[in-house]
């Protein structure tokens, strides 16, 4: 009994030197860009890896941030920006996926084809086209050309009809004799049935806009509607290296919501990031 | 006049035909049962009454008013589900209201938040509630009516679901096995009280049910269904007795009929070492099967019947009676018999050597290898009237 | 009983015909997206591919195949090609082996199992370009602790994003820094579907060493989700594409220059609208060979 007891431990200790040294690594930048940020201007230079800030400039930098840079401007873009793509997309996606999953008509199996082929499609294939359309039609930096390509989600609507696929069709027959119209079994009876559904993809849709680049990128040129990201690389371009405090200030303020987000609802998150990669 | 009418229903799915030409009168009130193997096609019968699915062919009468273009909300049927189908993010108040609110409020006072301005809507709910509360105290649930389905037992559930099905007084209830997810003993109960329900409503039950127990003891008549077709209508002691075809004396009974093979002979059925004076109207030499209920087997000996030699097996003891499993010698074909503990204690003493079975000819069912009926038709007619 | 006349056909059934009314109600919507922000864009962006139209610009011919032949004897292009797929090359095995890695250690751990999960899983959430932001920070090669530390322990200088032959190797590493908690929640989903009775069964064997209960019991059952990890993985690095916009623009020398910057860069920079449709529609068959490859990977998993 004692040699396995030892063999347990030795092997317990092992694999935590492994995964401590590993989540040092992740933890690195997210450390070092919060002791950066409440760091004295005079010290970024000469800290080298002498970890702890001398004296505590956390109110300066992250004021300097705040004023010298619209970040709270670009939040609410991202918020803006976010919360009208979530809307439009469930508006879109959940009558459709259920008309998919439960209702039968002819031309279903070929719009079903459609979403498989869409979901292979990522937002640079259809990117060149969107933007001349929106050039040609002096849409370009508003949040309309921002949201627009991502109204569409054939994950969405891929991911509800599954979700719905296995609601148990007795009870959409009992609700069909009671006398449900069709429109108020998906108010009544699916939507609610599917919060779960509707909260995986709200994290997933939210931190991929949140997060994304490239669209904001080419549609926007100007401050009013950037979204976090790319305020992030104006931001960073005006600090031409000059004060990392600062620029370090922004990127914890800028990345703090969804963070904040994911430690409160961690199940949530990882359900919902994850979910591509498990359908 | 008849409440419920279906003519030629056929139906299929791809390739598969799931209904046949299904043709069915249910009386105003009767409790009748579609009973058969799962795949036969019983609940599909169901669905097509309800409007849930279309039959290819045929027609559905409820009332004696063609419903065919009827939606279902508006053939005034109510269903109750297998699963119960309850609505899970609602209360049992709401998922027994649900039928009533959705006949009585209009669009606008249905609408999920201004649906409460509405000046009509506040009278409505609360006569609804009053009836929920009514259909509740006859069931028992009237304590349960602010809980969730989930917070309720598999029994409690059962219940809930039949209230939704009785507040609306509907014209036919449809019940697709809606025992079968109970733990036995509560199944038991609950016959006793769909049955007691039904004698209460005097209503039209259709109910579809594997269980032939189910159907023998509930029902005042049953359809047995077999590859989407009724293989014979009757009362379960018409079933029982007088059954028109092999497979449904195979369905009906418990313990399952003895089926033994014979030959026909020129005054009867030579089966194994005996020879059953029966009349039968297939020319002799040809194969037929014998049914043998348990209770149409006996021990004690009688002058002038006819006697099987088997060797006992293994004895099933059900306390007040016992299910002797016997073997033919011969072919090592099983026949079981039926016999009263104080008949079995009797004869106990011989049964370690092969004995005499006593077969009671007058219950001996005939049938051809196409498993029609054989004995003759006076004697079919006979005890359709004794068991009538 | 009456003979019956009437045959209803399923369209005129009242049930079906509702439903279909709903169906098209409620799936159209959908459908005139997919058609506006799907299909059609599709259509021109492979439509323009064939022309030398440039933004802005009044008169455009065909072209026919130019672009694409352009594009193969373009030097950048191939380049992009090139560290594309070398930044793959890297990212997929490291994200992947230490995903799994990870995922076999994680799991074993009862107290400890959620805060290990939370931190790893941390990168998958946040903004990446803010992070790309303080990793180009980290690794400055004057102001930068990791080269601070190298230097005091005798590495002497170096500039991973300056250097072109550390370039991509750097970008690589921010990628498995994001990729391989995603990698791990993926992995640990496979680990809890293996069986306890397996391991139990191997112990009994006498397969109770933690290499021979890898070998015989976890890869072998881990073996479908593997491919599937891989799969995703390379989708996801072969889109590379916020770390380089952020960090190096390319630099140096192009030797971080990856498809969808170029992409970007020849589309969105020099509207150079032609050559860049060849190389989106480059994109996407690439794109599909891949959905190909998975969907069969799928298939494999669920005859497993």
């Amino acid at each position: 009994m004692a040699h396995i007891r030892k063999d347990r431990l030795i092997g317990s200790i092992t694999a935590h030197l492994f995964l401590i040294l590993c989540a040092a690594f992740i933890l690195l930048p997210f450390v070092w860009m919060l002791l950066t940020s409440i760091r004295p201007a005079s010290e970024v230079f000469t800290a080298g890896f002498n970890p702890i800030p001398s004296s505590f400039a956390g109110v300066t930098n992250y004021s300097e941030a705040l004023t010298k840079s619209p970040l709270l401007q670009y939040m609410w873009n991202g918020v803006v920006v976010c919360a009208g793509i979530l809307v439009v997309q469930l508006l879109f996606a959940i009558p459709a996926g259920y008309a998919l999953a439960k209702l039968s008509f002819r031309a279903q199996p070929l719009i079903f084809a459609l979403v498989l082929f869409g979901l292979t499609v990522p937002v640079q294939v259809t990117a060149l086209p969107i933007y001349i359309a929106l050039a040609n039609l002096n849409l370009l930096n508003t949040y309309f050309a921002i949201m627009l390509p991502f109204f569409l989600s054939v994950f969405g609507i891929f991911l509800f009809r599954q979700f719905f696929k296995s609601f148990p069709q007795e009870i959409i027959h009992a609700a069909r004799l009671d006398g449900f119209t069709e429109l108020e079994i998906i108010l009544r009876i699916i939507t609610p049935s599917a919060v779960p559904a509707i909260a995986a993809f709200a994290v997933f849709s939210v931190t991929s806009h949140w997060n994304d680049l490239y669209w904001p990128l080419i549609v926007t040129t100007s401050a009013d509607h950037a979204t976090p990201p790319l305020g992030m690389m104006i931001f960073r371009d005006q600090e031409t290296g000059s004060n990392y405090g600062a620029l370090m200030a922004g990127a914890a303020i800028i990345t703090a919501p969804l963070i904040i987000a994911f430690l409160i609802a961690q199940r949530q998150f990882v359900r919902g990031i994850t979910m591509t990669g498990v359908k | 006049m008849s409440n419920l009418e279906l003519s030629g229903i056929s139906k299929t799915f791809g390739a598969t035909r799931v209904l046949n030409d299904v043709s069915l009168s249910v009386r105003e009130g009767e409790f009748l049962t579609l009973v058969g193997a799962s795949g036969c096609g019983k609940s599909t019968v169901l669905r097509v009454i309800a409007g849930l699915e279309p039959q290819d062919a045929g027609t559905v009468q409820i009332g004696g008013r063609r419903v065919d273009h009827l939606r279902p909300k508006q053939r005034n049927v109510a269903m109750v589900f297998q699963s119960y189908a309850l609505y899970p993010h609602m209360s049992v108040a709401e998922n027994m209201a649900m039928p009533l609110v959705m006949q009585r409020l209009n669009l606008a006072e249905r609408l999920p938040l201004l649906g409460r301005l509405m000046p009509r809507r506040g009278r409505l709910m609360t006569e609804i509630a009053a009836e929920v509360d009514t259909v509740a105290r006859q069931l028992q649930i009237e304590t349960l009516l602010a809980r969730k389905p989930a917070q309720l037992s598999g029994g409690q559930r059962q219940r809930v679901a039949l209230g939704r099905s009785m507040v609306r007084h509907p014209d036919v209830f449809l019940m697709d096995e809606p025992l079968s997810n109970l733990d036995a003993k509560l199944r038991v109960h609950m016959r006793t009280e769909l049955t007691e329900l039904h004698r209460r409503l005097g209503v039209t039950f259709i109910y579809v049910t594997h269980d032939q127990v189910e159907a023998m003891t509930m029902s005042d008549r049953v359809a047995l269904m077999d590859e989407g077709r009724i293989v014979q209508l009757g009362t379960p002691a018409e079933l029982y007795h007088n059954p028109s075809d092999l497979r449904v004396a195979r369905f009906i009974g418990s313990p399952q009929i003895n089926i033994l093979s014979g030959t026909t002979a020129g005054e009867g059925v030579a089966v194994a070492d005996a020879m059953l004076q029966i009349p039968v109207t297939v020319p002799r030499g040809h194969v037929v099967s014998v049914g043998l209920r348990a209770e149409a087997l006996s021990l004690d000996a009688v002058v002038g019947r006819a006697k099987i030699t088997a060797k006992l097996g293994h004895v099933e003891n059900l306390g007040a009676e016992v299910f002797l499993h016997f073997v033919l010698p011969d072919t090592g074909a099983p026949l079981v018999l039926r016999a009263t503990l104080d008949a079995y204690e009797a004869h106990r003493g011989k049964l370690d050597r092969p004995v005499a079975i006593t077969v009671d000819t007058s219950r001996a069912l005939v049938f051809d290898v196409e498993g029609h009926r054989v004995d003759g038709p006076a004697r079919v007619a006979m005890r359709a009237m004794a068991s009538a | 009983m009456t003979t019956v006349t009437a045959r209803p056909t399923a369209s005129r059934h009242a049930q079906m015909r509702a439903e279909a009314v709903a169906g098209y109600a409620f799936a159209t919507p959908a459908l005139l997206l997919i058609i506006i922000l799907l299909i059609a864009p599709i259509i021109v962006v492979f439509l323009m591919s064939l022309t030398d139209y440039q933004l802005g610009a009044l008169d455009w011919s065909w072209v026919g195949l130019g672009n694409y032949s352009d594009m193969f004897a373009d030097r950048i292009f191939l380049r992009s090609l090139g560290n594309t797929f070398i930044y793959v090359a890297i990212v997929v095995p490291g994200s992947v082996i230490f995903g799994l890695i990870i995922a076999i250690l994680v799991q074993e751990r009862t107290k400890s199992k959620a805060i290990y999960q939370t931190i790893f899983f941390l990168p998958v959430t946040t903004t990446l370009i803010a992070m790309s932001v303080v990793w180009h920070f980290l690794l400055n090669p004057s102001l930068g602790p990791v080269t601070s530390l190298a230097r005091a322990l005798g590495f002497g200088e170096f500039d991973v994003f300056g250097d072109p032959g550390l370039v991509l190797a750097g970008l690589a590493v921010i990628g498995i820094w994001q990729l391989v908690g995603f990698n791990m929640i993926l992995f640990l989903a496979g680990l809890t579907a293996i069986p306890r009775d397996l391991y139990d069964a191997a112990d009994i064997d006498g397969a109770d060493g933690a290499w021979d209960r890898f070998a015989r019991v976890t890869w072998p059952m881990l073996g479908p989700t593997t491919l599937f990890v891989v799969v995703t993985t390379t989708i996801t690095a072969f889109r590379v594409f916020d770390t380089v916009a952020v960090i190096t623009r390319g630099n140096p020398m192009g030797r971080s220059d990856v498809l969808l910057y170029t992409l970007y860069k020849v589309g969105f920079q020099d509207f150079n609208i032609g050559p860049a449709a060849a190389m989106t529609i480059a994109f996407l068959v690439f794109v599909l060979v891949v959905a190909l490859v998975q969907a069969f990977v799928i298939d494999r998993r669920t005859h497993y």
